[in-house]
């Protein structure tokens, strides 16, 4: 979902709307490194280029 | 649309009569029971606590605005009945421009309605939250709410912040949304029975 403020994320938004108005809580966490994290990187991204060289 | 903004914004200054007589529609409205409403809440945590976070308490949120979808129960159409605002300041007041702008910008329940406060408020209401409202009045051309049924809950949306860790086990932060259900419905309560059973997939009347 990365950014509530985001146009791309719309749809992703939708869906987590539509289970919490049938009553389930959502909770969609964020990769670290994206939107508001301290975090300068993706840890997975930076796993994955170490091991190609 | 951009000019659309620019008017609103002058017209602002104009808001006082205007207010009063969208704010008694509003509550004229309340009263009838042809409309299923959908609550959206939007709230930001506290920063200085990004890792606690009161989620049984949303009016406790500063700055939340709630956004009102309305559907007629028997209707195919989702339509917007009103939007409001809620404050740490005070528990629940109405924002009649903004019942004007959603209104303005997504199919209304009463066509023919739209005022001079509907230029008026758009301008206030964030880019995102009027997306978000449109996007789930547009559930009906997707046929999603076919699938998912009629909602039952309010939402509150938290925007979360929590401690985890890096790649290299550093400490860090990152950040997610929560959506907390809502409402007078057992199901909303976390008091229903069988409120797995909820989501089951629903016949529909068309053919393949």
């Amino acid at each position: 979902m990365t950014n509530l403020q985001g146009d791309p994320n719309g749809e992703a938004l939708i869906m987590a709307a539509v289970f919490a108005s049938q009553g389930y809580i959502v909770v969609a966490p964020n990769y670290a490194g994206y939107d508001s994290s301290t975090l300068p990187y993706h840890p997975t991204s930076s796993l994955t280029s170490n091991r190609r060289t | 649309m951009r000019d659309s903004l620019v008017r609103m914004a002058l017209a602002i200054r104009n808001r006082g009569a205007t207010r009063q007589a969208a704010l008694g529609t509003w509550y004229r409205r309340r009263k009838r029971r042809d409309f299923r409403c959908v609550n959206v809440h939007w709230g930001r945590t506290n920063a200085r606590s990004p890792v606690r976070h009161r989620t049984d308490r949303p009016s406790r949120v500063a700055h939340t605005s709630i956004a009102v979808l309305s559907q007629r129960v028997n209707g195919p159409d989702p339509c917007v009945e009103s939007i409001s605002v809620r404050s740490r300041f005070s528990r629940h007041f109405c924002w009649p421009p903004a019942v004007e702008a959603i209104r303005a910008l997504a199919p209304s329940c009463e066509p023919g309605a739209r005022s001079v406060a509907a230029d008026t408020a758009r301008a206030r209401i964030h880019g995102h939250r009027t997306r978000l409202l449109l996007a789930l009045n547009a559930l009906a051309n997707q046929q999603l709410l076919a699938i998912s049924g009629t909602p039952l809950c309010d939402i509150a949306v938290y925007n979360i912040r929590y401690a985890t860790v890096g790649g290299a086990n550093e400490a860090t932060t990152a950040s997610g949304a929560m959506m907390v259900p809502l409402g007078s419905d057992p199901d909303c309560r976390g008091t229903a029975r069988s409120s797995c059973t909820r989501m089951a997939p629903r016949p529909t009347a068309r053919s393949t």
